[in-house]
């Protein structure tokens, strides 16, 4: 995963794939602040994602899995976050749809569709999907749960204490190497430092 | 593309009852509502592209079989399979027939797209009635076309069969009577599937037996399932390529002092060959090596399955290793096709979601697999 992203800033409306919804949900320092009146993101998936995140007959769930499905129902019984929205037949003739879909996975091809089709920003946290929608969608409508973290510290909704405390919540769900985003938000971690130190700088 | 509601429907009962399915079951499974389902089967609402979605990933198809109104292509051999042998497939055995064909079709995507896999096209022209003589010539040309010298012997003969581009799967089918089968796919082409409930060795055989039916009766046949025991000229055709393909005469007629056998020699020289007792026996009576009393003896015995190694499970494993690669194994996912997902997802041809379901797993198991396989390419 590669920053040319800058923490600087972030679309708030977003329609988020499966990884990227557990990985927000990773975290509850994260989803708080991402959620928060301060900063008023907005999470929606499609239909297809739902099935993937909660319906799906899995072969064994773990127990952190078990857990994210939890917050998931409970986030979604809330009314506020995670709605989802159905394509039509006719969004998954299109080319580009097509073309896409043995490359992609169901939830991320659906994500993307919806995302161009409702303007919305597409979040996932799989670097060949980000480059596969790039090529869909305008660059920076293509965005990270590690972005969505930058931003945040970046616009002063989380703290830097902060940051400890969302790479170890993520962490506890994480506990193989892949999958495991706190490289990237050590990364960004330092690019939202160096920006805001720039950005704060008086200039002689 | 204005959508042929009556195909789709067609198409959803069509699925529905070759899985033996009830309404109550498939909204059990995918959560569309069964009032939404009945509709969808009579023609009076169009599900929504996601619901489609839904419904290709349960039946383990492309979606765009569907939502385009081609006919029933990629159907047509599971149905000629379940029509002509329908109860010898119990609920269970159609879905890993459907999910081994699922793995066949990714495989074939992935090949395609990954230009550095060399793939042989091995063509055997039949040149004689005899069925007999067809497989063991048949069995001849492809040792040679592989490069196999005459006293040869083929360990791992999964990677000769994908080397010739036969799609080789191994799954546990419930009816303990099919030790496996062929189906000529109109996308992922030549594909078969190897009982995995029996024996390592038989396993070997039918491997062995069933490509045979893709070099030898493919012209003929798109479906062809082997039950234990038959003796039509078919499977006769194929056990004799089988049998010569991984115990060639010429082999056979130099081990040592190879007109006399006691128990102790048979086991040795079955567990060598990684073929059972009876198929070893069986070659030596063919080759006129031994007699009727001699064959019995050899039979009489068999090769402990703890000393039985799998040759698609490198013994250098370590033992957790080795049970987490034999649970993925059982369930057609051999490192072969765990590599060819792995190198895709590298290569930039699938994303990781992509690769879980190429893989039928969740996210979590593909990170465990990532881990298995020392992948350190993360998200």
């Amino acid at each position: 995963m590669t920053y040319k992203i800058s923490p600087r800033s972030f679309v708030k409306y977003n329609v988020a794939d499966t990884c990227s919804i557990w990985n927000i949900l990773s975290s509850k320092v994260l989803y708080k602040a991402a959620t928060s009146k301060a900063s008023k993101c907005y999470f929606c998936c499609t239909q297809f994602v739902c099935y993937e995140c909660l319906i799906r007959t899995r072969n064994n769930q773990s127990d952190t899995e078990t857990e994210l499905k939890r917050r998931l129902i409970e986030e979604r019984k809330r009314g506020a976050q995670f709605a989802d929205y159905p394509l039509d037949i006719e969004d998954l003739q299109d080319v580009e749809a097509l073309e896409n879909r043995r490359r992609l996975g169901k939830g991320e091809l659906s994500s993307i569709i919806l995302a161009k089709k409702t303007r919305q920003a597409f979040v996932t946290d799989d670097k060949k999907a980000r480059n596969l929608a790039e090529k869909v969608l305008d660059a920076n409508m293509v965005q990270t749960t590690p972005h969505l973290f930058g931003w945040l510290l970046y616009s002063n909704i989380l703290i830097d204490s902060d940051k400890t405390t969302v790479i170890k919540e993520h962490s506890k769900f994480r506990t193989t190497n892949w999958g495991n985003l706190t490289i990237f938000f050590e990364k960004m971690y330092m690019k939202a430092m160096e920006y805001k130190l720039m950005d704060n700088t008086p200039k002689v | 593309m204005a959508l042929d509601r009556a195909l789709l429907a067609e198409k959803l009962i069509k699925y529905r009852n070759q899985f033996q399915l009830t309404i109550g079951e498939v909204f059990y499974a995918t959560g569309i509502d069964e009032k939404l389902l009945t509709a969808y089967e009579n023609q009076e609402k169009v599900p929504t592209g996601d619901e489609i979605l839904i419904l290709s990933d349960y039946y383990k198809c492309d979606y765009k079989f569907f939502i385009s109104n081609e006919k029933l292509t990629p159907f047509e051999q599971t149905e000629t399979l379940f029509r002509r042998y329908g109860k010898e497939f119990s609920k269970e055995d159609r879905w890993s027939i459907q999910e081994f064909l699922f793995l066949a079709e990714c495989e074939s995507y992935l090949i395609q797209n990954l230009h550095n896999i060399p793939r042989k096209i091995f063509k055997y022209s039949k040149k004689s009635h005899n069925h007999k003589i067809n497989g063991i010539n048949a069995s001849k040309e492809l040792r040679k076309f592989l490069k196999y010298a005459p006293n040869q012997v083929p360990l791992n003969i999964y990677k000769d069969f994908r080397s010739i581009d036969i799609k080789a799967y191994r799954r546990k089918l419930s009816n303990s009577n099919i030790s496996g089968l062929y189906i000529r796919h109109p996308l992922a082409g030549k594909c078969i599937l190897i009982n995995y409930s029996e024996d390592i060795y038989r396993q070997r055989f039918t491997a062995a037996h069933e490509a045979a039916h893709a070099i030898l009766d493919d012209d003929e046949e798109d479906v062809i399932v082997s039950f234990k025991g038959e003796t039509n000229y078919i499977e006769v055709g194929a056990n004799n390529f089988a049998s010569h393909y991984l115990l060639p005469p010429e082999f056979l007629q130099q081990i040592p002092e190879c007109h006399s056998w006691d128990t102790d020699k048979a086991l040795l020289w079955a567990s060598k060959l990684k073929v059972s007792t009876k198929a070893l026996a069986y070659a030596l009576k063919n080759s006129k090596l031994i007699d009727v009393g001699t064959e019995k003896t050899i039979k009489s015995v068999r090769v402990n399955r703890h000393l039985k190694s799998d040759p698609e499970l490198s013994e250098d494993l370590s033992p957790n290793t080795k049970i987490r690669k034999k649970f993925l194994l059982e369930r057609g996912l051999s490192s072969y096709y765990v590599n060819l997902c792995f190198e895709a997802y590298r290569a930039n041809i699938i994303t990781a979601p992509r690769m879980a379901e190429m893989l039928l797993v969740e996210q979590n198991e593909l990170f465990e697999i990532a881990d298995l396989y020392g992948e350190v390419d993360s998200v």
